[in-house]
């Protein structure tokens, strides 16, 4: 397939944020090649229309010109899917590395950092796989122990703990499966208020997801356990065979179902789904739940699953209760991680005899969109450093929410700490002005007196500690940057710059040289500036603190590095 | 029909509005109306069938039934590469969307004129660039037409302008904010010469912006009340553009503007005051004030310096555009210019000073100033009048060349002098009046023209009165260039440079000499491209036209080659690359290259002609 053409579906799907082109025109990622074709006629049909229109018309304009080419990638759309969720991730995975390394700075990585960067990751569109290698590597290099690393699960845990019981999964469950299952435990364990219950639970659960993430660890599982048989407790729950008819070794996906035969007598299962098939939503900055209504219809046990094809729209249990003749399945919207103000996803349910139920779930932002700090487009330098703290009201009754994005470390409001991560609940909503104070490892605190207000939103900058004007010595040696992400980070923090040298501009432009020192690990440790401003101490100042603004990639072979940009300001 | 008498019909081919004209034989331009009596046409085509489409108002009113086969603003995407618009099954080019509407024009002026016209000038806005240019002089071939030039809007405006204020040295800012494009250029009148002095823009800034912003806000509010989007579907969001573009109107003369909305049931008034819709547009005229100031800087004159200001385009009627440009210049701009009319008016003009150099109404004038010079009666001149009123009064040309003649005799016939030399007078002699046509590509009048019978000796041409004075005087114009050209060369590290050979703001005609030298041993072809825009290295600027010079006999490295550009008042960019020792020449014109090949557009215009356009 011609890169070039696969270059401009990229591009035109980020215009219009779309993972793909068969999202952008709402067909499944099966579509074939006729419809696809037709589709996308139909839509250069519809935004030619459109062209002049202030809200599409890039879209309309690119679709245009480039429909040749958006043509020929979906001539074939297997090879194309293929190739964009591979650049999805590529694209994404030096920032998920960034933000990886700013994490692992802080010396330690808890569960709570190791989901925020999987979310991140997730977001990003980087699969699972990828991530956890990556991190896998990354903590290696930096020698920070993973706290899941640290879990140890000893022969005896293998013989008698049934994972898959654990986390609710049946045996053949692919990885996939497996991993969603664990994500909605750990969640669950989120809600358990006894913090020493919340710990053991979350130990079993990690302990459980460490055996069967790894392909080889779970063969190896799966064999000794079949072998020697499933404890005695588990096996009365779910598994009414005698210990010595063990069965012979299986492997798994070939495994026969570990129910008891069903009598043959029973009318077969039957899904019914019995919510409306579109489901539309409002919402605000709060995850919604929605509950699906499921029936069986038959007698027998209804075995199924219940798939999303967005992020955004999380599935909290994949499986369907067998067991139970009506249920509500629970799906879960993140409005957070939906961008446009309106996104379009579907549920699809799928019952083990093959019976297939699709929802479409459209949900639409009530209000002005927020304002989101966009990992992935904005840049690389800041990630760690720069966010944005949006204060919501959640509705008449619920609380007042401090959104931080991407993260903080600890929040305080008029000194006292109120809560970190990316969501801070207040459940006594402060009364007009406060301080609020966002802390940071290696970070200088971000302090500032605010009117807690809904909607309100605030940069937050954080400084480095250190001191910012760091000059290499003569006997240092310079490393090589690497050019093309040094330059990423560059144009991201360039305004940041400007804004300094502008705010001592009079109306005669500036000029000069700005030269930024990085030291080994892609941190900045001096700014030097040189020409119209320098003697300015205000625009030093802010200089020198928005300089620790960038994250280089890590040095290889030196010990710092300079980063040089030629400044030329002129009046606005 | 002789070749010297045939029309030249000048056309404002704009984003919005089209217009045309044409100079009568008493070197009157008038403005020609379409078949529907009106001044201007919509530049809106709506395809109803295939091979066939309707241009103009009626085209406009379909748009909110049938958005997806009606164009608009097709001039924004003029060369632009990769673009085509499908109708029933046919895909067009921008230029062959233009062609379109030019045949309406043509077909509309033919009726009229009950004669045929084939010869035409186009107007652009300054700031296009070669490629953009190229596409509209495409767009005249395919709609069957000679385009003789493509002139500059705002030298065409300053020159229907400057008909009337011929004689002294005047410095004239041409503003022109239309429906999509925003020039401005300033002026220098000197006697009959009409020179650029400096010019910019912007290709992308115009009235469609003014409403756009409406629109948002509009939208934006009705989405914020019902969570639903009047932009979101084609129809109703046309619909909203033309109440949009409307209530803009009715804001230049009107304190408030209502805008209503309806919309999937849902209704919504906007109230939209004067003041909010300046306030949603301050960074537009901000930019407009930043250009402004950009081409006085660039003509090295201050605001003070300037003698008139002209306001051209159908935006600056808008209040905030006029006090703008009162605040800068502290000036009232110049009256009686008709904003719609004025370029289309200048193009015609310009078309008989560079195309016709024995239309009627030069020849009169030249005979009467011939005539009134042998007499030389010593008369006093009369002081240089500050022409007032209409620009294109019916007499216009006649009072002019009127007081040429008068200037004429107070100046007492100094035979050899240049008038151009003396800018500051209109003294010269009868012959200097004749002015050259110089830069032109035709051959100079031949010299038959000067001769004056003698029977013709009792015209009533000294009376002072206007009345009964027909005419036109020899004006020269005098382009500059807007963008830099120059040549891709390898450095001494055999690394691609761009060197500049022509820069921006030089005035045309202009022709460049220079030598380069072989980069290789042995080379046998030469390949010149010829890039514009302003940068050093290839991505920077575009390749706008490549000469290829081959056959040549093997030499060593550093051997001489000559290349020449020679960059005509038609915007006709030639290029020569001599082989120096030989003498191998080749020469290609860069003129008017649009994006289409020649076979292109031939086919476009065998295309068209069967197209049927009402
Ligand atoms: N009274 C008015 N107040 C505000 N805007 C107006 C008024 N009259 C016309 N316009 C605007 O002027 C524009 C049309 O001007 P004009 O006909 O000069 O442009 P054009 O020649 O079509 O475009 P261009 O010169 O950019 O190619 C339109 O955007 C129109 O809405
Ligand atoms: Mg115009």
């Amino acid at each position: 397939m011609d890169s070039r053409n696969l270059d401009l579906a990229d591009e035109f799907c980020k215009l219009v944020s779309k993972s793909h082109l068969l999202a952008y025109l709402g067909l499944p990622d099966d579509a074939s090649p006729e419809s696809a074709q037709k589709k996308l006629k139909a839509r250069r049909k519809y935004m030619q229309g459109m062209q002049s229109n202030p809200k599409y018309k890039q879209e309309a304009i690119f679709l245009i010109k480039n429909f040749n080419a958006l043509s020929k990638v979906l001539e074939d759309p297997i090879p194309y899917l293929k190739d964009a969720k591979r650049r999805a991730e590529s694209q994404h995975l030096p920032v998920l590395e960034m933000t990886i390394k700013g994490v692992l700075a802080g010396g330690n990585l808890t569960h709570e950092q190791e989901d925020f960067l999987r979310r991140n990751a997730i977001e990003l569109g980087v699969s699972e796989n990828t991530f956890e290698d990556v991190l896998e590597r990354l903590s290696k290099e930096s020698g920070v122990a993973r706290a899941s690393a640290s879990l140890t699960v000893t022969a005896e845990e293998l013989k008698t703990v049934d994972f898959y019981h654990l986390l609710g999964v049946p045996r053949h469950a692919s990885r996939d499966e497996i991993y969603a299952r664990y994500r909605s435990k750990k969640e669950e364990c989120n809600g358990i208020t006894d913090p020493a219950q919340r710990e053991s639970v979350r130990t079993k659960v990690e302990k459980a997801w460490k055996v069967l993430s790894d392909e080889a660890t779970r063969q190896r599982y799966d064999l000794s356990w079949t072998r020697t048989g499933p404890p005695a407790r588990n096996r009365e729950v779910t598994r009414p065979v005698q210990a010595s008819t063990a069965p012979p070794i299986q492997l798994r996906g070939t495994s026969p179902d570990p129910t008891p035969p069903s009598v043959p007598s029973l009318a077969p299962a039957r899904m019914e789904v019995l919510s409306e098939r579109v489901q539309k939503v409002p919402v605000a900055n709060a995850s919604v739940t929605l509950s699906i209504e499921v029936r069986n219809g038959g007698e027998m046990p209804l075995r199924g699953t219940i798939a999303s094809d967005q992020a955004w729209l999380r599935v909290l249990s994949p499986s369907l209760k067998p067991e139970l003749k009506q249920q509500s399945v629970k799906v879960q919207i993140v409005p957070k991680l939906i961008e446009a103000r309106q996104a379009n996803g579907t549920l699809t349910l799928t019952s083990e005899s093959g019976e297939k139920v699709q929802i479409e779930v459209v949900a639409t932002r009530k209000g002005a969109p927020v304002l989101l700090f966009a990992l992935g487009g904005a840049g690389l330098g800041a990630l760690v450093l720069v966010g944005v703290l949006a204060v919501t009201w959640l509705g008449a009754s619920t609380d007042y929410v401090i959104d931080i994005d991407p993260w903080a470390e600890e929040v305080l409001l008029d000194g006292k700490s109120v809560g970190s991560g990316s969501r801070v609940v207040l459940d006594s909503p402060p009364q007009g002005e406060a301080t609020l104070t966002v802390r940071h490892r290696n970070f200088k605190p971000w302090v500032r007196d605010v009117t807690i207000e809904p909607g309100g939103s605030y940069d937050v900058d954080l400084e480095l500690s250190s001191r910012m004007d760091f000059k290499p010595a003569p006997s240092q040696r310079r490393a090589n940057l690497d050019q093309r992400v040094a330059g990423e980070v560059m144009t991201h923090f360039q305004p940041r710059l400007d804004r300094c040298l502008r705010s001592g501009l009079a109306d005669k432009p500036m000029q000069g040289v700005l030269r930024i020192h990085v030291g080994p690990d892609g941190y900045t440790t001096g700014v030097e500036i040189q020409g119209d401003g320098a003697k300015s101490p205000a625009i030093v100042e802010c200089l020198k603190q928005q300089a620790a603004g960038p994250v280089f990639p890590p040095l290889k072979d030196g010990d710092f590095a300079t980063v040089r940009y030629d400044y030329h300001i002129k009046p606005q | 029909m002789s070749e010297d008498d045939a029309i030249v019909l000048g056309i404002d081919l704009g984003t919005t509005f089209s217009a045309m004209s044409i100079v009568n034989d008493y070197g009157k331009p008038e403005i020609i109306t379409n078949a529907d009596g009106h001044p201007t046409t919509p530049s809106v085509v709506h395809f109803y069938d295939e091979d066939a489409c309707v241009v103009g108002e009626e085209a406009v009113k379909m748009v909110v039934i049938d958005p997806e086969n009606v164009v608009r603003f097709i001039k924004r995407h003029m060369g632009e590469e990769d673009f085509s618009l499908e109708f029933f099954g046919r895909a067009y080019t921008p230029q062959e969307i233009s062609a379109l509407i030019l045949r309406k024009l043509k077909e509309d002026a033919e009726e009229l004129l009950g004669k045929e016209v084939r010869d035409v000038v186009i107007t652009v806005p300054a700031y296009f660039n070669s490629a953009q240019r190229g596409a509209t002089a495409e767009a005249g071939t395919i709609a069957g037409l000679n385009v003789l030039s493509i002139i500059n809007e705002p030298t065409a405006a300053a020159i229907a302008y400057g008909l009337d204020r011929i004689g002294g040295q005047r410095k004239l800012l041409v503003l022109d904010l239309g429906g999509g494009t925003f020039d401005v250029t300033c002026m220098e009148i000197s006697g009959t010469k009409l020179t650029t002095l400096a010019s910019d823009g912007n290709a992308e800034l115009g009235g469609k912006d003014w409403d756009d912003r409406l629109l948002n806000h509009v939208a934006e509010e009705f989405y914020e009340k019902f969570q639903l989007d009047p932009r979101d579907d084609a129809a109703p969001y046309q619909e909203l553009y033309e109440r949009c573009l409307h209530a803009k109107i009715s804001l230049s003369t009107k304190d408030r503007a209502m805008i209503p909305v309806n919309y999937r049931g849902m209704r919504m008034a906007a109230k939209i005051s004067r003041e909010l819709f300046e306030e949603l547009t301050a960074d537009l005229v901000q930019q407009c004030e930043d250009t402004a100031n950009i081409v006085l800087e660039k003509a090295g004159l201050q605001w003070s310096e300037l003698d008139d200001v002209l306001l051209v385009g159908g935006s600056t009627r808008m209040p905030m555009i006029r006090d703008l440009l009162i605040k800068l210049s502290s000036k009232q701009p110049a009256e009686g210019v008709n904003p719609d009319e004025c370029v289309a008016l200048g193009a015609s003009l310009a078309g008989v000073f560079r195309h016709r150099p024995n239309h009627p109404a030069l020849k009169s004038t030249r005979e009467k100033v011939k005539k009134k010079a042998k007499k030389a009666a010593p008369k006093p001149a009369e002081p240089v009048r500050k022409p007032t009123g209409a620009v294109i009064g019916l007499a216009s040309g006649g009072h002019v060349a009127k007081k040429a003649l008068e200037d004429a005799q107070g100046a007492g016939l100094p035979d050899s002098s240049d008038p151009f030399d003396q800018p500051t007078t209109m003294s010269g002699s009868a012959r200097s009046m004749m002015g050259l046509d110089s830069g032109s590509s035709r051959e100079e009048p031949p010299e038959d023209d000067f001769q004056v019978s003698d029977d013709d000796e009792g015209a009533e041409v000294d009376d002072g009165e206007d009345e009964g004075f027909e005419g036109l005087l020899d004006v020269q114009i005098e382009d500059a260039t807007t963008h830099p050209l120059g040549i891709i060369v390898l450095d001494k590290q055999r690394r691609e440079r761009v060197v500049e050979l022509i820069p921006e703001g030089t005035k045309l005609p202009y022709e460049f000499r220079g030598r380069f030298a072989y980069a290789y041993e042995n080379m046998t072809a030469v390949r010149v491209e010829v890039t514009e825009g302003t940068g050093e290295y290839r991505d920077e600027v575009t390749v706008i036209g490549k000469v290829e010079l081959t056959g040549l006999p093997p030499r060593p490295r550093g051997t001489p080659i000559e290349v020449i550009y020679s960059y005509g008042v038609n915007q006709i960019l030639k290029v020569q690359v001599v082989d120096v020792e030989t003498g191998i020449t080749r020469t290609v014109d860069i003129r008017f290259q649009g994006g289409l090949t020649q076979q292109q557009v031939a086919e476009a215009r065998q295309r068209n002609s069967r197209m049927d356009v009402e």
